[in-house]
């Protein structure tokens, strides 16, 4: 059986959302930094048990400081949303209880991740003190740099769209 | 015995060296130091470079009158000898501009003349309708169906989810498809998104994107409630050949309960394509 679902990559800019698309979906990684304009879709399947292929429609939106600066209509038709924030960077996170509460609020059914991304450039120490202290629950961490953790991430993705 | 004065040879090649060196010696001056510029690159470009700025600045000015007819005739020897390569490089961007220009003509040809037969009431008109009415086809398509080339032609239809950008069904004129489907509708609906956002202002009436344009190919777009009609076209769109368009669309949305259904699962997708393609492609 094939199922499409419309996931979105979304969080403040500079945060590596078009890294973890690109190492998700090319398995490349790029060190420069060009910033998104508008939106970019692409997609991929992914298996999700014997009978079941999860085509992900992955839409890679550009970064706003706060989510509600983002035009409401790419949310709309979201199953999943992927909310990433940059370990390294506090003012990627500060804003984080509210953006998550602004996303669900506008879509109450959708399954919503969130990733501290760039672990590669921190200690697990650096991980864990910034993790504990989030307002929210920390889904995973993740490096679009090494890869580890990405396709975790979109497989757990796909895995909760299915429930 | 007397003295006779001395007229040795070296005597007066003495004298004649000192008369040499009283006379010449601001010549020899000048001379060295003429050397020294010539031999010291600094000096000498301090000396040169402003007469040759001069020059360049002169032949600037009026380089036309000086060089002109060398480098006209220089220029028509070169283009004679690249006629081949100019016409290669040129040939195709001349075809595509005329092509879009004869395309913007004939469908303003096109709409002139189903205005014309709209109003006329002639005995031709009636002619033209029946033939138009018999063939199920606009007057204007008939008096221009010699150019084939310029006929309006319907290579691929999409049904996409409004919000979401998924495909629902699709169906194409030909098995070349126009690229991965899903990702079209995807990025087709993000630019819907995008100029809705951008154009509808709260308070307003709705507006939504009705046609891209892409040289010689457009996209033809119908909204509904949950989803909306995409269709790629190539050549010419008369008014009337829209109105047609976008009823047969209506029509098909009418008769397709199941595209207001909230989940499409394969098996309904797989039937809306079957069905899209028994509308608009079965009899090509």
């Amino acid at each position: 059986m094939e199922i499409k679902k419309k996931i979105i990559l979304t969080g403040s800019f500079g945060v590596g959302k078009t890294s973890l698309f690109s190492r998700f979906i090319y398995s490349e990684f790029d060190e420069k930094y060009l910033t998104t304009i508008g939106v970019k879709v692409d997609k991929k399947t992914i298996n999700i048990d014997n009978d079941t292929n999860l085509n992900i429609m992955l839409w890679d939106i550009a970064g706003e400081v706060a989510q509600d600066k983002v035009p409401l209509s790419y949310f709309l038709g979201t199953s999943g949303i992927i909310y990433v924030f940059d370990l390294t960077r506090p003012m990627t996170y500060n804003n984080i209880l509210a953006d998550i509460e602004y996303l669900k609020n506008i879509l109450p059914e959708a399954t919503v991740k969130i990733i501290g991304n760039k672990k590669d450039l921190v200690t697990t120490a650096h991980i864990e003190s910034v993790i504990s202290g989030l307002p929210v629950e920390c889904d995973m961490t993740t490096s679009a740099k090494t890869g580890e953790n990405v396709e975790q991430l979109f497989q757990s993705m796909g895995e909760a769209l299915m429930i | 015995m007397s003295k006779t004065p001395d007229t040795s040879d070296n005597n007066i090649d003495e004298k004649l060296a000192v008369i040499r060196h009283i006379l010449l010696h601001g010549d020899r001056a000048r001379i060295e130091q003429l050397e020294e510029i010539i031999q010291n690159t600094d000096l000498l470009s301090e000396h040169v470079n402003p007469i040759i700025d001069h020059k360049i600045a002169n032949i600037k000015d009026d380089f036309s009158n000086v060089f002109g007819n060398e480098v006209g005739t220089e220029f028509e020897k070169k283009l004679l000898l690249s006629e081949d390569l100019l016409l290669t490089v040129l040939s195709p961007m001349m075809g595509k501009m005329m092509r879009k220009y004869i395309s913007k003509e004939i469908q303003g040809l096109k709409d002139k003349i189903d205005q014309q037969f709209k109003r006329s009431f002639s005995f031709k008109r009636y002619y033209h309708l029946i033939r138009a009415k018999v063939f199920g086809i606009e007057s204007s398509a008939i008096i221009l169906a010699g150019l084939e080339d310029f006929k309006t032609r319907i290579q691929d239809i999409f049904i996409i989810q409004r919000n979401s950008g998924l495909v629902l069904g699709s169906a194409h004129a030909s098995e070349a498809e126009l690229g991965d489907g899903d990702i079209f509708s995807g990025m087709l609906t993000a630019i819907k998104a995008f100029g809705e956002d951008a154009f509808n202002k709260a308070g307003s009436e709705k507006q939504e994107l009705e046609f891209i344009e892409y040289d010689s190919n457009k996209i033809f777009l119908q909204s509904h409630h949950n989803y909306f009609f995409a269709a790629v076209l190539n050549g010419t769109m008369s008014l009337s050949e829209k109105d047609d368009l976008a009823n047969q669309l209506m029509e098909f949305a009418d008769k397709e309960k199941k595209l207001n259904l909230q989940e499409i699962n394969g098996e309904d997708s797989a039937y809306i394509s079957d069905q899209l393609k028994n509308t608009f492609f079965s009899q090509d």
